[in-house]
């Protein structure tokens, strides 16, 4: 049972509107994202250009498959990290934790402090070669939890103090 | 707290089956209580053992999981002889004495004791392990007896604590496995007897659930006139009788055979039937197609015939021996489903062999999903799950209310555990134009992928079996109509206290959720999405499926519903229009 028409806006609350978050990754984020997105797609077109060396398969699916691969390596290593470091914001306030993710698809999320029931920190291998750090901010939903990627390692340990002190405030069970 | 533990003596909706002479001393389920005066006593309390008749469940279960083993063993005795056929029986021997000593070793090492403060469980040989659940912190007691445990008196109770999901075997649940079914019906009331005592929070304006009660069946047991509390019962207050006694409650949901019939329109016959169909296509039916065109010689045809005649057989007896599978399986599960409103949680119980009893805690409820695939909805049936907090997950059937059935029933019990009977029809708000069309180009991509594919192959390879055309013509006319039905059960309401969201065709889901559970939001847009202007916000919650999406709805609404729900959720990022 629908009602006829196009959605109408709900009503009492006015047009509602979101700031973007305030504070972007670090600036060597992009070297990072790069580099992260080489390790895979290098290799993957050269094992392309080998197969073609190789002769395996017909003609039209080396091609296709040197141009698919090409065509991935620069939309990721190239396009992707511009793309993401635009899109990439992340700001915390006194109540409430937000951040915008993605490039080809995007989100926003949010989620309350007191609703925080862990934060981590963590550095993978490529991190750690340009001194950055993801926080992982967990909730008790499955679905809830925010990644804040590509900080300033001193950055990511202040917003994690920031973080634990106002959630230590606030204690609950966060369900 | 009050001094007597009244709580109903075997007041259990079916008598079990066997009646075992007392074997227990006669036990007390002493109310919950966290005083220091309590503590001292949990600490001297005596340690309970399992009921012996449990050994044999384990020794039975183990025969009959091993049964080829063992008859293979004994087969291989008789077969060889002499003393390698001596050696097989010596191990088969063997065997069975470890099982029957393994049992015994479980038994005599398992120890439980109900204390005031906490339940607690003893286990283990070489790794000793206790698991000790504070009383106040128990969300759910959960009765199980297969059919072997009904015939042998004893069932396994799972104390839940409602903050994580059971992986089963889990050393860390609190699984009572094999007590006698006598005393079972004592034990779960006393350690479920505090969740009654607060019951949920009714939203602001809901009609009071006593109303339009059908027939006015309600379940009296303990019968009236006697006076049952429950320790930790509020002395003042609201304390209706429904409140102040776990035993009794309101039937709300009563399990009809008839409703058996539903069970065949399940996803797995269609995927049976599908592969059956895929089948009939790769060995008989296009072959034959194609070459009755040219007709080589008649007999060919008639033997190409016959093929056909075999796979559409073929197809019609899978299909019925799918469907009454199912209708077994459906048998087994849920006859003689009962749900019980007891006011601070729903009661449920099914089964036809082996039975299940389920408690919800209201206070973990956090809504309710009226689920309706496209095929229960063909023959106006649904499915009702409550979303509970901490209480199964995904595909689990912890937390389901109805099975399939009729869908005026699914909504009218939907109704009653919300205790707003209007939520189950409230009208939605439709996602719009771009939304529908969204619905479309995304259902017949891959009917355009599939016309694609055929015109190249036509062109560039050669010619097309006129069979492929007729397949990619049917696929696009099915497509519209999914993307038809996709689109109608696109919508959304935010009511003071709830929002609403349905969404999907072949798995359709009318969601309730509760704001209170609601614990972050996701606005999602994919590249399509942007250039559309919509987006999908999901609610995030620890309840049910942990996710909760209105899907597609105009980007420029996305935080408008987010701050309708949960006014507050934008925090300091909100900017307001001036219009009001």
């Amino acid at each position: 049972m629908t009602m006829n028409g196009s959605a109408t806006h709900h009503a009492g609350v006015g047009r509602v509107n979101m700031a973007d978050p305030a504070w972007q990754p670090s600036s060597r984020a992009k070297a990072m994202w790069a580099l992260s997105a080489a390790a895979f797609w290098v290799p993957a077109v050269t094992v392309a250009f080998v197969c073609a060396l190789a002769d395996w398969w017909p003609t039209w699916v080396h091609v296709a498959l040197i141009a698919a691969t090409i065509f991935g390596a620069i939309a990721n290593i190239v396009v992707a990290p511009l793309w993401r470091f635009r899109v990439h914001r992340w700001e915390i306030s006194d109540t409430a934790i937000y951040t915008r993710t993605g490039w080809w698809s995007q989100e926003r999320r949010i989620a309350p402090i007191s609703r925080i029931q862990t934060v981590d920190t963590e550095r993978g291998p490529f991190d750690q070669m340009f001194s950055l750090a993801t926080i992982t901010v967990t909730t008790a939903s499955a679905a809830g939890a925010l990644k804040i990627t590509a900080l300033d390692q001193s950055v990511a340990d202040q917003a994690v103090v920031h973080l634990t002190a106002i959630a230590q405030r606030n204690r609950g069970d966060a369900t | 707290m009050n001094p007597h533990n009244g709580f109903p003596h075997g007041g259990n909706q079916q008598p079990p089956m066997h009646h075992a002479p007392m074997q227990f001393p006669p036990m007390q389920f002493p109310p919950a209580d966290d005083s220091p005066a309590a503590l001292a006593h949990q600490a001297h309390m005596p340690w309970q053992q399992l009921d012996k008749r449990m050994i044999w469940l384990n020794v039975l279960q183990s025969g009959i999981r091993t049964i080829g083993a063992v008859a293979l063993t004994v087969g291989l005795a008789i077969a060889t002889g002499g003393t390698t056929g001596a050696l097989f029986l010596l191990a088969g021997v063997a065997a069975v004495v470890l099982v029957v000593v393994g049992a015994a070793v479980e038994w005599a090492t398992t120890k439980y004791r109900i204390g005031p403060v906490h339940v607690e469980l003893r286990r283990g040989v070489v790794l000793k392990k206790l698991v000790s659940i504070p009383r106040s912190r128990i969300r759910s007691v959960d009765v199980k007896a297969g059919v072997l445990q009904r015939i042998l008196g004893i069932s396994t109770v799972t104390v839940g604590t409602g903050t994580q999901t059971l992986l089963a075997g889990d050393a860390n649940n609190f699984v009572l496995n094999g007590l006698s079914s006598d005393i079972v019906p004592m034990m779960r009331a006393a350690l479920l007897s505090h969740t009654a005592a607060a019951p949920m929070p009714q939203p602001a304006g809901a009609p009071g659930f006593a109303a339009s009660v059908p027939g006015g069946a309600a379940v009296t047991w303990p019968p009236p006139g006697q006076p049952h509390l429950p320790a930790g019962a509020p002395a003042s207050g609201p304390a209706s009788p429904i409140h102040a006694q776990p035993q009794t409650g309101e039937e709300i949901g009563h399990w009809k055979t008839s409703w058996v019939r539903f069970a065949p329109f399940s996803l797995a016959g269609v995927v049976t039937v599908g592969a059956a169909l895929g089948l009939a296509f790769q060995f008989g039916v296009t072959e034959s197609f194609i070459d009755l065109d040219r007709a080589q010689s008649t007999a060919e045809s008639a033997a190409r015939l016959g093929a056909v005649t075999v796979a559409i057989v073929g197809l019609l007896v899978l299909l019925v021996v799918s469907s009454i599978t199912s209708c077994v399986r459906y048998l087994l599960a849920n006859a003689n489903l009962k749900v019980i409103d007891s006011g601070g949680s729903l009661d449920i119980s099914r089964g036809l062999l082996s039975t299940q009893q389920s408690t919800l805690d209201l206070a973990r409820m956090r809504g309710a999903s009226l689920v309706e695939p496209l095929l229960l909805r063909m023959v106006r049936a649904a499915k009702l799950n409550a979303i509970m907090t901490g209480v199964g997950g995904i595909g689990s059937s912890a937390t389901m209310v109805l099975p399939q059935s009729p869908v005026g029933e699914a909504k009218r019990v939907m109704g009653r555990v919300l205790r707003d009977p209007r939520l189950t029809q409230w009208p939605l708000l439709e996602h719009g134009p771009v939304a529908r069309r969204r619905c479309y180009i995304r259902a017949l991509i891959p009917a355009a992928l599939f016309l694609g594919v055929g015109v190249i192959v036509q062109f560039g390879v050669g010619s097309v079996p006129i069979i492929a055309w007729v397949g990619i013509a049917v696929f696009t006319l099915v497509s519209l109509g999914l993307a038809h039905d996709r689109y109608r059960g696109l919508g959304h309401a935010v009511v003071p206290g709830w929002l609403i969201t349905r969404s999907g065709s072949l798995y359709r889901t009318r969601s309730v959720l509760e704001p209170r559970g609601i614990i972050g939001w996701t606005v999602h847009q994919s590249f399509f999405q942007r250039r559309s202007g919509l987006a999908t916000v999901t609610a995030a919650t620890p309840a049910g499926i942990g996710a909760y999406s209105v899907v597609d709805i105009p980007v420029d609404q996305a935080w408008e519903l987010v701050e309708a729900v949960t006014p507050g959720a934008g925090d300091v990022w909100v900017r307001r229009d001036r219009a009001m």
